[in-house]
């Protein structure tokens, strides 16, 4: 069985995913971060800040998070990290992933009936 | 409930026991990350005193010291932590406990209202009678209920909490201080003639 680059990756932890979601919409510094995925989870899931360094941390080990240059000019403290072409095919390939997933739930009645259409680039 | 101003040396004190319990995390991802981690915690606690007051920020300390330990472990068990940083951890841990027991007292013991200074008489009536509370750099030190002085032993101070004790140690009036300058109480009842 092929498994593509992105896939060896997957599945991706829910704040791995989290992170990688919140980082498509563009740069942002931790404590942006950690607001994104509460306003991502309508306040169900709150990241410490230990939680989320250490993440960033381990994303940017993989090459899917980096810290973007120039971007922390206002403030020292305030580190900016980007997604890497590779964080995005991750990301995709985990909610390509989770539709899998909810195709075959809604195939044996866990969930409501779903049309999810999703295309990779 | 509207707003609060923080309590700048409570956030002071709450941001000095998580910076010390950040000791525990690995020296390398300190060096990465330490000033990062400092102020992204010194934002939420400061958001969750604004949008909770005590009650949240207390929420949000808590949680946030739960978390850096548990993050420390998890970095910690990947690899061969080294004795000193073991001991340097206790240590941490240690200030962390002490400095805690510090904000609890500090929080819901016998502390002053923070944000008075110098002396500020507060005087009221409700339908039992006149009655003033006078505070000094934050602390309640004297009192009168209808325009008799009240002995200092039957009064109680927590934080912004006042109260006024009878002979027998039972409240008879109990006041919130809330800023600024302004107090809130359950209006007493009118004294059987």
């Amino acid at each position: 069985m092929h498994t593509s680059r992105s896939e060896s990756f997957l599945p991706l932890t829910p704040l791995s995913l989290a992170l990688l979601l919140a980082l498509a919409e563009g740069e942002k510094h931790g404590y942006a971060l950690m607001q994104e995925v509460e306003r991502q989870s309508q306040g169900q899931v709150r990241v410490g800040a230990g939680s989320l360094y250490a993440a960033l941390q381990r994303l940017e080990g993989q090459g899917l998070v980096a810290e973007a240059a120039g971007a922390s000019g206002e403030d020292a403290r305030r580190r900016y990290y980007r997604l890497t072409e590779l964080g995005g095919e991750v990301a995709r390939a985990e909610i390509m992933r989770l539709s899998r997933v909810l195709r075959g739930a809604g195939a044996r009645r866990l969930a409501p009936e779903l049309t999810v259409v999703l295309e990779g680039r | 409930m509207s707003a609060r101003a923080p309590d700048p040396s409570a956030l002071r004190l709450a941001l000095l026991a998580l910076r010390c319990l950040a000791l525990v995390l690995p020296a390398g991802f300190r060096a990465r990350h330490g000033a990062e981690l400092r102020w992204a915690l010194r934002e939420r606690l400061r958001d969750a005193w604004e949008s909770g007051g005590w009650g949240g920020a207390a929420g949000c300390w808590a949680a946030e010291a739960v978390d850096l330990v548990a993050t420390a472990l998890r970095l910690r068990a990947g690899g061969s932590p080294a004795a000193a940083g073991g001991v340097r951890a206790l240590a941490a841990l240690a200030v962390t406990l002490l400095l805690t027991a510090a904000l609890l007292h500090g929080g819901s013991g016998s502390g002053p209202v923070h944000e008075v200074y110098g002396e500020l008489v507060v005087s009221a009536s409700d339908p039992a009678g006149d009655f003033t509370l006078t505070l000094r750099d934050g602390r309640l030190v004297g009192a009168t209920l209808g325009g008799e002085p009240v002995p200092p032993s039957r009064l109680r101070q927590a934080g912004r909490d006042l109260a006024i004790l009878d002979e027998a140690g039972r409240v008879l009036l109990a006041v919130e201080f809330e800023l600024p300058g302004t107090i809130r109480w359950e209006p007493r009842l009118a004294r059987a003639s």
